[in-house]
């Protein structure tokens, strides 16, 4: 999927976060050597399309200077016209940072950046919530993916293997052992990850095994909560971007649709999500390796 | 860099509520158990509330003249780099003689104005941590931004190309050995305010002027309910809240401006400063009496004006 990617598409609505990734945004125009477009949606019932115009011109000014950047206005619903744009172009890498920190409850707030990664069949950058107004590592040769469940295939590991090949950089595989407790019966209804840390460290070692050779790849597991462990085991691995597939970027909500998953707002990096590629079938095997599982499902 | 006549509170508001918030509960907490359960013991009536507001103020005013100081000085730098650069545009243009025209070089005064535009891109991206080599390739080309690839401190390496580049001037006799030392004080400046840049990013504020204005403020906040509940009662948290946010907003603030390279609505408005010296180093270029027979590709330029208040 790296080599297949020809176009940036930053889209932005000026928020800190936004300036915030500007960085990052030039590094990957640089690695991929691609063209970018500036993308910005606006309300035409709320603002003028000239002052919309200016604020875009002005926003991230050095890349007029880049070879391929064009800039482009939109007006509409923000979701829907984004997705417009993209949907079509399946060598697009969209960079899409959060918005403003409100510092305040949202309870009806509909996650843009979670609707547009459960609609796009593209990979889409972000940013977790606490990088927002921090600098972003720069250390740029490691790179770390995480592993959840077996269910959402190994698309992004794959994807990150070719990465890091391309890059010499080194993967960091990041798997939490959920804790086994009286509410782990349920879990075993949902996933079919392993429970155990060997039968976790022998899945592991299965999908190295069948990932891209020339990579260097590291392992990082622990047990315990996800939300506590993974910001503590990415920041040990000295990555600056974490992969993830598309189905733990973001969950579903029963009110208001997808929310990007909150498991990630601690993590102080990009994120990348990325989609599960149909040809490649997702992990399996686990049967062999622990028949808990193959009852379970 | 804020180019509004006021900060909105929302730009505070992120970064303090928090604190507001546990301040507030506590605050409810003194009132309610000193009012309504009448546990007057809780009160610290004869706490010296205003001396100790004081001592605060002048911590505070201490660590906020030094974070302006250094917020300042990043400003003065940048100026002091375009006054610089359009120096020695100008005598990159006027002090080089002419030379004979070959077929696809560009003049030798040409290239060392495009180096200068060159150094404030890499200058601006090196203290930002970010890549110049999308916009070097655009000024200098893609041969000589490969060239520079190799290097970890750009801005440094093409002020050595500029140099080099004033070396074979010399050499072909193109500049006698008084232009060539005029020239090279400038570049010992550039040199200079690129050095006083990394002090700035590289050299934190003093902790301890980072530090215990940070625990004095808070110590502040939670003595400070326990002194007034007696006078005001269930209005103490109101008032209490009030004070400790203008408090917690000083601090903030000024810990905000002490780092002006951090690419956030504090930082120096270097995108546009940098922005500045290339469209004035590329108007010397174009007004330049002795015109070439291929004009330099020129990209879409203007001037980087404020998105919602905020220069970059």
């Amino acid at each position: 999927m790296l080599e297949r990617t020809r176009h940036i598409v930053f889209a932005t609505n000026f928020s800190d976060a936004c300036h915030s990734a500007i960085p990052a945004v030039a590094r990957w125009v640089d690695q991929l050597q691609c063209r970018l477009t500036i993308l910005h949606v606006y309300d035409s019932r709320r603002e003028l399309y000239r002052d919309a115009q200016s604020r875009l011109q002005s926003f991230f000014a050095e890349a007029d200077n880049y070879t391929n950047c064009e800039r482009l206005l939109l007006a509409g619903e923000p979701a829907a016209a984004i997705a417009g744009f993209c949907e079509n172009m399946r060598d697009t890498l969209l960079l899409l940072p959060p918005s403003d920190q409100a510092g305040l409850p949202r309870p009806w707030h509909r996650s843009l950046r979670a609707q547009l990664i459960a609609r796009l069949p593209i990979p889409i950058w972000t940013l977790g919530r606490t990088s927002v107004g921090e600098p972003l590592l720069a250390v740029a040769n490691h790179l770390a993916a995480f592993v959840s469940n077996p269910e959402e295939g190994t698309s992004h590991i794959r994807y990150g293997a070719r990465y890091a090949a391309a890059t010499n950089s080194t993967l960091h595989l990041i798997h939490v052992i959920p804790n086994v407790d009286e509410g782990s019966l349920t879990h075993t209804l949902r996933s079919r990850a392993p429970l155990g840390e060997e039968y976790a460290e022998a899945w592991m070692q299965e999908i190295t095994a069948s990932i891209e050779p020339a990579a260097k790849i590291e392992l990082h597991m622990e047990q315990g909560s996800v939300r506590r462990l993974l910001p503590q085991l990415f920041q040990r691995t000295g990555a600056d971007m974490l992969l993830v597939s598309r189905q733990t970027a973001c969950e579903p909500q029963w009110l208001l649709g997808p929310v990007v998953n909150p498991i990630f707002r601690r993590v102080n990096a990009g994120i990348l999500s990325v989609h599960l590629i149909p040809e490649i079938t997702p992990f399996t095997k686990l049967g062999t390796l622990n028949p808990g599982f193959a009852r379970a499902s | 860099m804020i180019v509004l006549d006021r900060i909105p509170l929302k730009r505070i508001w992120p970064f303090a509520w928090k604190r507001l918030l546990i301040l507030l509960v506590f605050d409810c907490t003194v009132a309610v158990i000193y009012s309504v359960f009448h546990h007057h013991w809780i009160s610290l009536n004869g706490l010296p509330v205003a001396p100790l507001a004081s001592a605060l103020t002048i911590f505070l005013a201490f660590r906020t003249n030094a974070a302006y100081g250094r917020w300042w000085e990043a400003r003065s730098l940048w100026g002091s780099l375009i006054n610089t650069s359009r120096a020695l545009g100008r005598q990159f243009l006027t002090m080089i003689d002419d030379e004979p025209i070959a077929e696809g070089k560009m003049p030798i005064r040409k290239e060392l104005v495009l180096n200068q535009i060159a150094f404030a891109h890499a200058l601006r991206c090196h203290l930002r941590k970010q890549t110049p080599f999308p916009e070097l390739a655009c000024v200098l080309g893609e041969e000589a931004t490969a060239r520079l690839r190799s290097y970890a401190n750009v801005p440094a390496a093409i002020l050595l190309t500029i140099g080099n580049l004033l070396r074979e001037a010399h050499s072909k006799g193109l500049i006698d050995t008084f232009r060539w030392t005029a020239i090279d004080e400038n570049l010992t400046g550039l040199a200079n305010i690129q050095g006083a840049c990394e002090r700035i990013k590289n050299t934190p504020l003093p902790r301890q002027f980072d530090y215990l204005p940070r625990v004095l403020v808070d110590v502040f906040c939670w003595l400070l309910p326990l002194a007034i509940v007696e006078d005001l009662g269930l209005m103490t948290p109101l008032a209490s809240t009030l004070i400790s946010f203008t408090f917690i907003a000083a601090d903030l603030m000024s810990r905000e401006i002490a780092n002006p390279f951090d690419n956030t609505i504090h930082d120096t408005p270097m995108t546009a400063l940098s922005r500045t010296i290339e469209l004035n180093l590329r108007e010397q270029m174009q007004n330049d009496q002795r015109p070439l027979p291929q004009p330099i590709p020129w990209p879409q330029l203007r001037d980087v004006q404020p998105v919602d208040g905020f220069v970059f």
